[in-house]
């Protein structure tokens, strides 16, 4: 069931960031709009660290996604061996990368009045004003990575204390896996969504 | 019409003859199955002896036969078909791996496992020249009867057979000692005066016929077999042996009431399935603890049961190895009926049983194990056996005494045999025939042998003791032991392998003269241009046996509340013990293999794992603290977000007033 949906959902997210190249307007907006809005100029050792912070987070979650995905999706088997402990040295560099993210960055991912409305229009289904970036898309997202990352994380770290038997092993198993999958989903829209802006802007 | 009649009548005599014998045969094993009623049944039986004559307690009586007493109300050949009964069968099923017999003879560092089932490791009897009487000979001190306690040469087979394959001496000491039948009672008599040593007594006398009888407690028997002459015939040289039976057993009619039960005590099993823990051997024994389930008050039968086929259930849950593809043994394995009663059918249920109760578990009470903290993954890669079985893993391998390779439980004359070899070294965590690791009893083989085409197989010790007796000491009274073996040098061992090399083998035209081998400690032997070398060869491979019992309480189990370093830590005996090598060569040093080489396992790999677990708690702090970091910063923001909505729409209010 689970590869299944795997490769289901990977496979609509992938056409569908396809498919959004393609049919979608690249019109650009004033250079240095969005590039001014995602990173500010600063050099301290702060801005260093967030600078760094972000690929190492993509560096991890891809070798993550690989370790976790490939056997189960490509050989049906759970991660064993070197692989499973791959996985699971890096799940840590993730996790508190994500935590530094969240910190230096959740403040530019706060929706703004234009972002508001913008999803005020989605939710009611009509065209929303189509007028500035589309930063909605690439906010909501991280937001949602964000928030998956909780269950995907603790999941399996509750997994490694005497709490839960092997109906809870299991279900806390299928939380990670489903978590990580949603995780992984929302991660590539967000990436395809910035490195989008970042060329319109530029 | 006279010629008509002349004509039929042979005839009408002939099927009504096959028709009493019909009604006979179904008549058989009436006393097998279930009525329903469960209050059981009392034997107040008449007893038969070997002729199918009743026992009277006033005539000159003779042993009990339980083919014609028993026999009378269940089927015996049906039975002599179950697991303990038949393996001395030409068509004998293997099934999973168990504990063999050990033929040993310390005087020449020699200790074979023998089975006739097959199993990879043991050699048949025959290949030690060993038939059923001699093999009766050696292992009868626990033996259940039947099977090669029957298998004396029928006439027909002592005609025809060549003189070289049946020992006359062997057929005049049969008649004599008689058939050694099934003992129903050593399972099925719970009376407390049945007793398997004085059987054991009787059976080291080759008084065969006499065993059952002894051991039931019923009668007492003077007069030894194995002293008679080859000629002894009773009818002409009177009773020698004498069987008196108690005669306040016997009630006016001479029946006799036999407390039979047909679920065994757990005190018949133990006599031939006892494993003894040298840990704390002899005065201390009292330390040792029972299994769990049987100081919960179960019994061995709750378990292991069977139906009137006897064969009983082994704990497996898959069918077992079927090689003859017999449709009886899969009848009698049927894995619905059996996994239920297994480990894992019992506590945790079996999803595939027809029985709604079965697919749920906890039968007898079983409790159903949350095992809290253990990923389910190894559930796939361990028996139920690893964690909760047998002794707790230490660093090197312990020791345990069987009860029927070392002869356990014999009292009396007999209860000076206290043999320690061979060392029966546990637990070895192995890879088992289903891919599982779990715990194993091992013995390192050692004998003396030859090779033809690089096939290796034991000779007989009789034959080893004749060839070289003087080299292996044979006649020294009390040679000097070490580590229980009486040491064995690389010059000795050149030494016999030549002799062996000498004797005159009979071969067929063609058949290349075979070369002599010593195994031992999972090495080889043989000579080189004169000079001994050994190396690796499968006949030296250790021969060994998964366990489950004794059971330990799950608070004594691997891994018991999420304790993982029982099993991931860099000492954890469970993947870096020691494995003892038992040799009679230089056994005074430690000889030792890793465990891992028995589990199939990366010792780097798990060493590199075991590693990891000292950074584990710091992933675990490290996690939780940034998942919770980031959950109050996604808090902060919902509550943001929140509290935007909450103005937005408090403006949209205060701006349509």
């Amino acid at each position: 069931m689970f590869p299944t949906i795997s490769w289901v959902s990977l496979g609509l997210v992938l056409a569908g960031i396809v498919v959004h190249c393609l049919v979608s307007p690249s019109r650009r907006s004033a250079k240095g709009e969005a590039a001014k809005s995602i990173s500010e100029g600063d050099r301290s050792l702060l801005a260093k660290l967030k600078c760094l912070a972000c690929p190492l987070a993509l560096g991890s979650l891809i070798v993550l996604f690989l370790t976790g995905f490939v056997g189960r999706l490509f050989f049906g088997e759970l991660m064993t061996g070197y692989t499973l402990m791959l996985h699971v040295g890096l799940a840590p560099v993730f996790v508190v990368c994500l935590g530094f993210i969240v910190i230096t960055w959740g403040h530019q991912c706060l929706l703004n009045d234009t972002d508001r409305q913008r999803l005020g229009s989605l939710l009611r289904l009509n065209k929303p004003d189509s007028g500035g970036p589309p930063d909605l898309g690439w906010k909501l997202t991280f937001w949602l990575a964000m928030f998956l990352a909780v269950p995907a994380s603790l999941s399996m770290v509750l997994g490694m204390f005497p709490i839960f038997g092997t109906h809870g092993q299991e279900t806390l198993l299928c939380l990670h896996q489903y978590s990580s999958l949603a995780l992984t989903l929302a991660a590539m829209i967000h990436v395809y969504l910035v490195i989008r802006r970042k060329a319109l802007c530029s | 019409m006279i010629q008509v009649i002349r004509t039929l009548l042979p005839l009408v005599l002939v099927f009504g003859a096959c028709a009493l014998a019909q009604a006979a045969e179904k008549g058989k094993g009436f006393g097998d199955g279930h009525d329903g009623n469960r209050a059981s049944v009392t034997h107040l039986i008449d007893l038969f002896d070997d002729k199918g004559d009743q026992i009277k307690s006033s005539i000159r009586p003779r042993p009990i036969s339980m083919r014609n007493t028993c026999g009378k109300c269940h089927d015996y050949d049906t039975m002599a078909a179950g697991w303990h009964f038949h393996s001395g069968s030409t068509n004998v099923l293997s099934g999973r791996v168990g504990e063999p017999w050990v033929l040993t003879d310390n005087r020449i560092r020699t200790q074979i496992p023998i089975s006739n089932r097959g199993w990879k490791g043991t050699y048949k009897p025959g290949d030690v020249d060993m038939n059923a009487w001699k093999f009766l000979k050696k292992f009868s001190s626990h033996f259940p009867g039947g099977n090669y306690g029957e298998m004396a040469p029928s006439e027909d087979e002592e005609d025809g057979a060549d003189e070289e394959e049946v020992d006359t001496s062997e057929l005049f000491r049969w008649e004599i000692s008689g058939k050694y039948e099934i003992n129903c009672l050593a399972c099925h008599h719970a009376d407390r005066k049945q007793n398997q040593s004085d059987a054991a007594f009787q059976a080291a006398k080759e008084n065969y016929r006499w065993a059952a009888t002894v051991a039931s407690g019923l009668a007492s028997v003077k007069g030894t077999a194995s002293e008679l002459e080859d000629f002894y015939d009773p009818e002409f040289d009177g009773h020698k042996i004498i069987t008196s039976y108690d005669k306040s057993r016997f009630d006016s009619n001479d029946k006799v009431f036999l407390d039979i039960v047909g679920k065994p005590t757990s005190n018949r099993c133990y006599f031939c399935h006892s494993t003894q823990n040298l840990q704390t051997p002899g005065e201390d024994e009292w330390v040792h603890n029972e299994d769990i389930h049987l100081a919960s008050g179960m019994s061995c039968a709750d378990c292991h049961r069977n139906g009137v086929d006897h064969m009983i259930s082994r704990g497996d849950i898959e069918p077992s190895k079927n090689p003859h593809g017999s449709a009886d043994y899969l009848k009698a394995y049927d894995p619905k009926k059996v996994t239920s009663y297994s480990c894992q059918g019992c506590h945790m249920g079996d999803p595939n049983a027809d029985d709604p109760a079965a697919r749920m578990g906890g039968h007898l009470g079983a409790p159903i194990p949350e095992h809290k903290g253990m990923p389910p993954v190894h559930f796939e890669k361990l028996s139920c056996t690893a964690c909760h079985s047998g002794r707790l893993p230490t660093g090197n391998t312990a020791r345990v005494r069987t009860a029927r390779i070392h002869k356990l439980g014999l009292h009396g004359k007999l209860a000076s045999m206290q043999p320690q070899l061979p060392h029966v070294v546990t637990p070895v965590f192995a890879r088992m025939a289903n891919g599982k690791i779990g715990p194993h009893n091992m013995i390192w083989p050692s004998f003396w042998g030859t090779q033809t085409n690089g096939v290796v197989k034991p000779l007989a010790p009789n034959l080893v003791r004749e060839i070289a007796p003087d080299e292996l000491g044979i006649e020294i009274e009390a040679p000097e032991r070490v580590n229980d073996w009486i040491e064995l040098s690389e010059k000795q061992i050149g030494n016999v392998l030549k002799l062996i090399g000498d004797y005159e083998w009979e071969l067929e035209e063609g058949e290349p003269k075979p070369l002599p081998v010593y195994v031992a400690g999972g090495l080889l032997y043989r000579l080189s241009n004169g000079v001994v070398v050994s190396e690796n060869h499968d006949a030296g491979e250790p021969y060994k046996w998964p366990i489950a019992h004794d059971v330990r309480p799950a608070a004594q189990s691997l891994g018991s509340n999420g304790r993982c370093a029982d099993c991931h830590d860099k000492d954890s005996p469970f993947i870096f013990g020691q494995v003892e090598v038992d040799t009679p060569i230089k056994p005074a040093e430690k000889q030792s293999v890793a465990m891992t080489e028995f589990g199939e396992l990366d010792r780097g790999y798990y060493q590199m794992f075991a590693f990891t677990f000292l950074f584990r708690p710091w992933l675990k702090v490290v996690v939780i603290l940034s998942c919770i970091l980031l959950g109050m910063v996604l808090l902060l923001y919902a509550l943001k977000g929140l509290d935007t909505v909450i103005k937005a729409a408090g403006k949209k209010v205060s701006s349509k007033q």
